[in-house]
């Protein structure tokens, strides 16, 4: 007997967890599968919805209310049923408005634009990162602890804090700012052998370019090409940079505790073969690391593929938008037309949930090795 | 300490930072502190900019409400965020992890929404919650419930809540699989040691699970209101700000501000100000972690 109640008390948890469960499930599906149903629809079935839900009996929703709780429910509960049959479109199904959405919307420009971003984001993305977070994880040079905690601390001045700056810097992107750390960085390292040297070819480089801000005229050809200033708005150009420089702390942070487990005899011995630390680099890490270099791909292309805000303002010329803003200035045509907006909004949704179902392993795995170490 | 010497070796190994240091320094670095200098200046955009020292941070701080009015509405969605959001993806996760039937098929489930742009989510929302021919009104109408049958973003008590609910469902899945994650680590046998004991399922919850994942809570918190401060896609989409500002949040001011008002120093001041909100959460999550850490 007491076996017995035990055993009806585990169904019945389980029964509700169950509940709870579907209940929650449904909810986040719903929507998705509504807006599936309303792009499969005429413009006038749209309307039909309210037909649909509708009992065609005596029982209207006045009566309903003024019987009984149990009658009240029951009826409550064949509205949730016929909620779920209206989720069928009514025949004739209009898989035309997926060709028609994809033609008025110019959805082969907005996906050929978002994927362009996101290879060209991912692969900058990753090289540059891969590569800081080796170094980070395995090599000693100078400076190492500063730079580290500048990465470390950018995650608390997130871009939409800046984001209006960064405009600004994009509407007038003076060359220097490209120009002269990359050659002050080179020279710097070619020269140097300590960081005594480096402090002095450092101080020697932002004397001389005192010296040739003092004696050169204002316009000289070198000081008119480092101040030539070009406008990167509503370019590719300046809509993928700042995304790969935003996308660089996380990933770094990811995959130099990925580099850190690699076990290090690998590199040595390579090393006594006598192969580079750059080599070591490409050779065996990057192999090694396939992992990490899908996870937080796949993470960086869906966070591009998402991106909103950057793209609304940078850009006003739709020919160069990506998928997202392109789905807004899509609204713009059909205010009302909610049939082709909703078949619009699937359009860009099937690639994701497509990726997502083949990858789901890698796509939760990279989430939760980011999230349970911090 | 001994100064030491850098190889040249050493020294060269720099370029491996370095051209992620560059990019990071000129669209991040430097923006920020440029940021932090605009602050002080007004400025329209076109003519020249006007020194006002401190004036936009006390115009910002205590004369208008362009500040404090989009923080406590984006404090708002935060608070539903850690508590709603937060309690929810810990019920679910708790209870996928008890490996019911179908336990696997809801995991792939509850990790959609995070898969989908913030735009797409403003959208389908907004479909639903169309006054007239929205199924959600419709169907309120139907069960007899018409009464509740609202223009939920039109007016100004429901547009921030309903906002708020949207932003739960687009994003209780991230701390969903983290929850899962962190409560597959935990050790079988510590259960099976309570159920000995005689727990029941909610004894087990509060004196087992609920401490070990204390930690993974508090981040996932953290993430949660860094995620609610800075969000301006779904706002956008959703209802511009509206209606009379009701759902206005910081970074959607800083748009408004810079790109309609063309108040580009106000702006900035109000981006540094978010800033140092940001600033302040993260250190204050390193200090409940470090506390956990000493309990």
């Amino acid at each position: 007997m007491k076996f017995d109640l035990g055993k009806i008390k585990k169904i019945l948890t389980n029964a509700i967890f169950q509940l709870i469960l579907l209940f929650f499930a449904a909810w986040v599906i719903f929507p998705v599968l509504w807006g599936v149903s309303t792009s499969l629809r005429t413009f006038e079935g749209i309307y039909q919805v309210s037909d649909q839900l509708t009992l065609h009996d005596s029982a209207t929703a006045g009566t309903v209310a003024a019987q009984g709780f149990l009658a009240k429910a029951e009826y409550r509960l064949q509205a949730g049923g016929r909620l779920l049959r209206a989720l069928i479109p009514p025949t004739p199904i209009q898989w035309r408005n997926y060709v028609e959405a994809w033609k008025k919307g110019n959805f082969n420009k907005y996906f050929l634009n978002s994927f362009f971003y996101m290879v060209t984001v991912v692969l900058f993305m990753l090289l540059l990162s891969s590569m800081a977070a080796y170094a980070f994880a395995r090599l000693r040079f100078p400076g190492k602890e500063f730079i580290f905690y500048l990465f470390l601390a950018s995650l608390v001045m997130p871009l939409p804090t800046i984001f209006i700056t960064v405009y600004l810097l994009l509407q007038n992107f003076p060359i220097y700012l490209f120009v002269v750390p990359i050659i002050s960085a080179s020279l710097l390292i070619v020269s140097a052998g300590s960081l005594r040297r480096i402090m002095f070819s450092g101080l020697g480089i932002l004397l001389a370019a005192g010296a040739m801000r003092a004696i050169l005229p204002q316009g000289y050809w070198l000081i008119k090409f480092l101040h030539i200033k070009i406008n990167l708005l509503d370019t590719r150009t300046g809509y993928i940079l700042p995304q790969i420089a935003s996308g660089l702390p996380y990933t770094i942070f990811l995959m130099r505790s990925f580099f850190e487990a690699i076990p290090v005899d690998l590199e040595d011995a390579a090393r006594i073969d006598g192969c580079s630390r750059l080599g070591i680099y490409f050779r065996i890490i990057l192999p090694l690391s396939r992992p990490i270099l899908a996870v937080t791909g796949i993470f960086g292309a869906l966070s591009v593929w998402k991106e909103f805000l950057f793209a609304v303002v940078v850009f006003s010329d739709n020919a160069k938008m990506p998928i997202q803003a392109g789905l807004l200035a899509f609204q713009g045509t059909y205010r009302t037309q909610w049939n082709y907006l909703m078949a619009g909004v699937i359009i860009t949704v099937i690639p994701v949930i497509i990726v997502y179902l083949l990858l789901q392993k890698h796509v939760i795995s990279g989430l939760t090795a980011g999230a349970v170490k911090g | 300490m001994l100064k030491r010497q850098w190889k040249h070796r050493e020294i060269m190994y720099l370029f491996f930072v370095l051209p992620a240091l560059i990019f990071f320094g000129v669209f991040v670095i430097y923006p920020f502190i440029k940021n932090f200098l605009i602050t002080f200046y007004s400025w329209d955009g076109i003519n020249e900019m006007k020194f006002v020292g401190l004036e936009q941070y006390k115009k910002a701080l205590f004369q208008s409400p362009d500040f404090w009015k989009p923080i406590k509405n984006a404090a708002f969605l935060a608070l539903m965020g850690i508590t709603v959001q937060n309690g929810l993806a810990l019920l679910l996760a708790w209870i996928v992890d008890k490996e019911l039937k179908g336990a696997r098929f809801y995991r792939v489930i509850f990790f959609i929404p995070p898969m989908l742009s913030f735009v797409v989510i403003g959208f389908l929302w907004k479909w639903i919650l169309e006054p007239n021919q929205g199924i959600l009104n419709i169907f309120l109408k139907n069960i007899g419930l018409g009464k509740w049958a609202l223009a939920w973003l039109g007016l100004r008590e429901t547009a921030l809540p309903t906002v708020a609910m949207v932003n739960i469902w687009a994003s209780f899945g991230w701390g969903f699989v983290m929850f899962l994650a962190a409560l597959q680590g935990i050790e079988r046998d510590i259960y099976e040691a309570a159920r000995i004991d005689g727990a029941n399922n909610f004894q087990e919850f509060w004196k087992i699970t609920f401490p070990l994942l204390l930690p993974i809570i508090t981040s996932v918190s953290i993430l949660t209101i860094l995620g609610a401060m800075q969000q301006f896609d779904l706002i956008y989409v959703m209802t511009g700000g509206g209606p009379a500002g009701a759902t206005e949040v910081p970074v959607n001011q800083m748009y408004m501000q810079a790109f309609q008002n063309g108040m580009w120093g106000y702006a900035t001041t109000l981006g540094v100000l978010l800033g140092v909100i940001l600033f302040l959460i993260s250190i204050f999550q390193l200090q409940i972690k470090k506390w956990l850490v000493d309990w």
